[in-house]
C-alpha cells in the first residue's frame, strides 16, 4: 500500500515559484487508516494557500474531472495524494500541478490490508523455485540465485530490520540443494511483452 | 466507470510446460484460484477456467479446486484457505498474484505449493517494474519511490513511465517518439517535454536516493497501519471526528414547537395504537398511543395542547407516510400525572421493568428497540455494557449528556443492573471524550464494587453492540443471535438516563438531546428537543440563514449511518440523536458505478464480510447468494465510506435486506 509524507515546504515553495493564487487539494480516500491528514494540514499552513479542498480518490480520473470542473480558480494546484493521484490530476488540470508530498510503499498491494509479503509484478514468478518466498522483493538486492554472503546473524546487510531472504528460502527448502538448479536470470523481455499485451 | 479493466489484471497464466516441470509426475494438482481483484466482478472472467482446460489437455490431473476472493487478504483468506485445502496426497497449485501465492505457501509450510501464474504490474504508463496501481483503474502507476518528481516533470512520472527510469532527460534512443525498449509506448521524456515546454533544460541533475525511507521505517508504518485496522476488532475505519465544536456546547432547550407529530411507530416492532381522538386535550407526558404487542412501546404527548388528529406524516426512517398523533401546543408546560416507583431501591425487578414499559423507553442509540423487552432477556446474562462510545463523527449528544448528567446515567445503570440481576456493569467511553470520562469516573466512585468506567481507543463503528462486546469482553455474539446469547445486554447512556427518569421521577420519554450541526451556518449546538418536533420548524429556528437547502444533505444521525431526509415535512423520533446539514459532496455516492474490486471494503468490514458481493449479486438480483452475509451485516457503512468507486453499497444492502424480508 501507499503512504504519503508531505514534502518540506521549501521544496513546494520553490516548485510554486511566484504563483500567487494557489489551491491545495488533499486526497483522503485510502489514507484513513494512516491518519496523515494532520501532517498535511501543518504543511498547508506553512504555505500561502488561497483555498484547501478535501477530495476522495484522486486516483480516479472521473473524480479529478469533477474537481477540475468545480474548483476552476487558482493558477496552480498543490496535490497531496499518492503519485497516482498527482499524475491523474496533472492529466486533467489546465494549470500546473505541484506534488505536495512524497509517496512510499509498504509491502502489499494498495487497497488491501498491509502485507508481510510483496510482489513486484516481474512477470516471471520465481516462487516455484524458492519455496514460496519471493527473492525479487524479499532480498534487498533482488538476487535470484542464492545469498550474497553478506548476512550477519541471519539479518540482511542492507537493512538489519529484515531477515536474509535467501537464508529463509534455504531453510524452507529444508536442505534441498538449490545450487543444482539452473541459474535464474530476470527476463526483462517477458515483462515488456506482458506490458505491451496489457496496453492494448 | 466502464473503461476496460482487463488490462489491469495483475497476473497471467504460466505455460503448461513450465507448470508440468514443477510437478512430481503423476501426482494430482489441487488448485486455489483467486477471484481476481482487477477484473470487474465477473466470475466467468477470472481466467481460471481456460487455464484448467489447458492444464488438463497437457495431461495434468486437477483433483479439486476452490475460488476465494482476495487470496492475499491476511485476515480473511487464511481460515478459508485452511478449510478448503485437503490434508495431503496432492500438490497445491495457486492461481493468483505473487502476494496470494506467498500467502498460501506461508500458510501451508511443508506442503508443495506451485505457482500457476506470473504477476505483472501494468498500466497505461508503466514501463518499469515495481510500480503499483494505487487502487485506480485509470491507468497510472506509482513506484512509491519516496521522492516525487512530478512537479518538475509536468505530472508524467519518469520513474515509472520511462523504461529505464531516467531522471534527467531522454536516453536518446526513442524512434518516432516511441520507446526503444517497449516500442508500443511513447517515450516518457518526450511526453514530459511536451508538458513542461520551455521550462525544460534548466533543472538540476537529479540522483535517486534509495535510502530516503529505510526498510525499518516502512515496516513501522506497516505495523502501525495493521495495528489500527485490528485494534479491538478486525476492520472498522477512522473517519475525521470533527467533534470538538459540539462537544463544548452545553445542552440548551429548544423553544416548544407550535405543533408536534408523535409517530405511532418509533420503535422496533409493531406500531402503537392511538389512545386519543381529534379535539382531545392532552398534557405533556400523557400516553397517546399504547403498545399493540410485546415488542412495541407506548408513545406520549411531548407538549401539552390539543390533538389535531391522527394523520399520516413522512416518517424520517422510512420516508413513507405513517400515522402520527398531531398535537397543537398550547404553550403551557403542564405535565400529566407522574407515577414514580416510590420504593425503587427495594422493589422487585418486575416493577422497574413495568415503569420502563409505561414510560415508552426504547434504545436511544438509534435502533429504538423497546427497553422493557431488552432488559428482561429470555435467559440470564452476567454483564451490562453501558454504551457511551458515540463513535459516529460530528455527534456529541451522548457526550454532552455524560458531561452534564453523569449521576442520572449512573443511577439509571444501577436500576438496569437490578432489572437484569447482573454483577458487572461496564460503562464504555471512547478516549476522544476526556471530559465525559472524567466526570463519569467521579460519578461511579461511590459504586466501585458495582460498576466501572472503561476508556477504549476511538474507532468506528465501535458503538455497534457486537463489536463493543467483542472489544470489551472478548465474546462473540453468534451469527443471527442477540447480545444475550453471549450473556450481555448493551444499553446506550441516554437510555440509562431515560430509565432513571422513568423509574425515579415517573417521567415518560418525551424529549431527548439532539446534536445540531454540520457545515451550514446556523446555531450549532446540543438541544433538548421534544419528540415529534417537525424538521421544518427545527431548520427555521436553528438554521435561519440557510436559504438554499438544496446545497446540503439533511441527515438524521451521523455522517456514517445517518438517514438522508428528502423532505422537511417530517419530524424527529425517539432515536433521532442529531440533525446535520452537510454540504453536498461533489462526488456523490452512486449505486450504479462499477466495482473495480479494490478490496478496501473487505478490509474495512468489521463483520468479516465481502461487501462488494452485495453490489455484484444485487445487480443480478441473486440475493440468495448473499443472504447469510445480509443477516450478519450491521449497516455501519464502513464499506461505503472506503469505496474507491463511491458506490452506494448501503443502497444495495438495504435493498437486499428488504428483499429477504419480503420473501420470508
Amino acid at each position: 500500500m501507499f503512504v504519503i509524507v508531505p514534502k518540506p515546504s521549501d521544496e513546494i515553495r520553490s516548485a510554486l515559484g511566484d504563483r500567487k493564487h494557489v489551491v491545495a487539494v488533499k486526497c483522503y480516500g485510502c489514507m484513513e487508516v494512516y491518519a496523515s491528514e494532520e501532517r498535511i494540514d501543518e504543511c498547508v499552513e506553512a504555505l500561502d494557500i488561497s483555498s484547501v479542498h478535501r477530495w476522495n480518490y484522486l486516483c480516479r480520473e472521473e473524480f479529478c474531472r469533477e474537481f477540475a470542473a468545480r474548483v476552476a480558480d487558482g493558477d496552480a494546484v498543490v496535490v497531496f495524494s499518492c503519485g497516482v493521484g498527482i499524475q491523474t490530476m496533472a492529466g486533467v488540470m489546465d494549470v500546473p500541478v505541484i506534488a505536495g508530498c512524497d509517496t512510499f510503499r509498504v509491502p502489499g498491494f494498495q487497497g488491501l490490508h498491509v502485507q508481510d509479503v510483496d510482489c513486484k509484478g516481474c512477470a516471471q514468478c520465481f516462487l516455484n523455485d524458492t519455496a514460496g518466498i519471493c527473492p525479487v522483493t524479499a532480498c534487498a538486492k533482488g538476487l535470484l540465485n542464492g545469498p550474497c554472503g553478506g548476512a550477519k546473524n541471519g539479518k540482511c546487510e542492507v537493512d538489519d530490520a529484515v531477515d536474509c531472504a535467501w537464508l529463509r528460502i534455504l531453510e524452507r527448502k529444508g536442505g534441498e540443494d538449490v545450487a543444482e538448479g539452473e541459474v535464474a536470470v530476470l527476463d526483462y523481455r517477458r515483462f515488456v511483452d506482458a506490458v505491451a499485451q496489457g496496453s492494448k | 466507470m466502464t473503461a476496460s479493466t482487463s488490462g489491469f489484471c495483475k497476473f497471467v497464466p504460466k505455460d503448461a510446460d513450465e507448470i508440468k516441470g514443477c510437478l512430481n509426475g503423476g501426482e494430482g494438482l489441487w488448485v486455489l484460484w483467486c477471484r481476481k481483484c482487477f477484473l470487474e466482478y465477473r466470475e466467468e472472467e477470472t481466467g481460471w477456467g481456460e487455464l484448467r482446460d489447458v492444464l488438463e489437455e497437457a495431461g495434468i490431473e486437477i483433483i479439486g479446486e476452490e475460488g476465494i476472493p482476495f487470496l492475499c487478504n491476511r485476515v480473511m483468506a487464511p481460515p478459508r484457505i485452511r478449510d478448503a485445502v485437503p490434508e495431503g496426497g496432492c500438490t497445491v497449485g495457486v492461481y493468483s498474484c505473487g502476494i496470494g501465492i506467498q500467502r498460501v505457501a506461508g500458510l501451508l509450510e511443508g506442503r508443495k505449493v506451485v505457482a500457476l501464474a506470473d504477476s505483472v504490474s501494468h498500466a497505461r504508463n508503466a514501463a518499469a517494474m515495481g510500480a503499483s496501481h494505487g487502487i485506480s483503474l485509470d491507468g497510472r502507476f506509482c513506484a512509491g519511490c519516496g521522492q516525487c518528481y512530478l512537479s518538475m516533470t509536468g505530472g508524467v512520472c519518469p520513474v515509472v513511465d520511462c523504461a529505464k527510469g531516467l531522471l534527467n532527460g531522454p536516453c536518446g534512443g526513442a524512434r518516432d517518439g516511441m520507446c526503444e525498449v517497449i516500442p508500443e509506448k511513447e517515450c516518457a521524456w518526450l511526453k514530459i517535454y511536451e508538458r513542461i515546454g520551455e521550462s525544460a533544460g534548466g533543472a538540476e541533475v537529479r540522483v535517486h536516493d534509495h535510502a530516503r525511507f529505510s526498510v525499518k521505517e516502512r515496516l513501522e508504518v506497516a505495523a502501525l497501519n495493521d495495528a489500527r485496522r485490528r485494534e479491538g476488532f478486525d476492520g472498522g475505519v477512522y473517519p475525521r471526528e470533527d467533534k470538538e465544536e459540539l462537544a463544548g456546547r452545553r445542552i440548551a432547550r429548544l423553544d416548544t414547537p407550535p405543533e408536534v407529530w408523535v409517530f405511532l411507530s418509533q420503535h422496533t416492532g409493531v406500531p402503537a395504537v392511538p389512545l386519543v381522538k381529534q379535539g382531545q386535550r392532552v398534557l405533556k407526558g400523557q400516553p397517546v398511543g399504547e403498545p399493540s404487542g410485546r415488542v412495541s412501546a407506548f408513545v406520549h404527548a411531548s407538549v401539552s395542547g390539543e390533538v389535531v388528529g391522527v394523520e399520516e406524516r413522512v416518517h424520517p426512517l422510512t420516508g413513507s407516510l405513517q400515522p402520527a398523533v398531531v398535537i397543537a401546543a398550547d404553550g403551557g408546560d403542564d405535565w400529566y400525572e407522574l407515577s414514580p416507583v416510590e420504593d425503587w431501591q427495594g422493589c422487585a425487578a418486575e416493577r422497574l421493568v413495568d415503569a420502563v414499559y409505561r414510560a415508552g423507553v426504547v434504545g436511544l442509540g438509534g435502533a429504538m428497540f423497546p427497553s422493557h423487552v431488552k432488559f428482561a432477556p429470555p435467559r440470564p446474562v452476567d454483564t451490562l455494557l453501558v454504551n457511551g462510545c458515540e463513535c459516529e463523527p460530528m455527534l456529541a449528544a451522548d457526550d454532552r449528556l455524560m458531561q452534564e448528567e453523569p449521576k442520572r446515567i449512573v443511577a439509571g445503570a444501577g436500576i438496569v443492573k437490578r432489572m437484569l440481576g447482573v454483577k458487572n456493569v461496564v460503562i464504555v467511553v471512547e478516549d476522544n471524550k476526556p471530559r465525559a470520562l472524567e466526570v463519569l469516573s467521579r460519578a461511579v466512585e461511590d459504586f466501585l464494587d458495582e460498576m466501572v468506567v472503561m476508556p477504549v481507543a476511538t474507532k468506528y463503528p465501535q458503538g455497534a453492540e457486537r463489536l463493543l462486546i467483542k472489544r470489551v469482553l472478548g465474546r462473540e455474539v453468534p451469527a443471527g443471535g442477540l447480545p444475550f446469547d453471549a450473556g450481555v445486554v448493551v444499553g446506550n447512556v441516554a437510555t440509562m438516563c431515560a430509565v432513571h427518569d422513568a423509574v425515579v421521577e415517573g417521567r415518560p420519554l418525551v424529549e431527548r438531546v439532539v446534536s445540531v450541526g454540520g457545515n451550514a451556518p446556523g446555531k450549532h449546538g446540543n438541544y433538548m428537543v421534544p419528540v415529534g418536533t417537525p424538521l421544518g420548524y427545527l431548520l427555521g429556528e436553528l438554521f435561519p440563514s440557510v436559504d438554499e437547502l438544496d446545497a446540503y444533505d439533511v441527515l438524521f444521525g451521523g455522517p456514517m449511518m445517518g438517514v438522508l431526509q428528502y423532505r422537511t415535512d417530517t419530524a424527529t423520533v425517539k432515536g433521532t440523536n442529531s440533525v446535520l446539514l452537510l454540504e453536498k459532496e461533489a462526488v456523490r455516492f452512486d449505486e450504479s458505478r462499477a466495482c473495480i474490486r479494490c478490496g478496501r471494503c473487505v478490509d474495512a468490514c468489521p463483520m468479516g464480510l465481502y461487501p462488494m458481493e452485495f453490489v455484484f449479486y444485487g445487480e443480478r438480483g441473486e440475493w440468495d447468494r448473499v443472504s447469510d452475509m445480509l443477516g450478519s451485516c450491521i449497516e455501519c457503512g464502513c464499506c461505503r465510506y472506503v469505496c474507491s468507486s463511491r458506490i452506494d453499497i448501503l443502497y444495495w444492502i438495504k435493498k437486499g435486506k428488504s428483499h429477504v424480508r419480503d420473501s420470508a
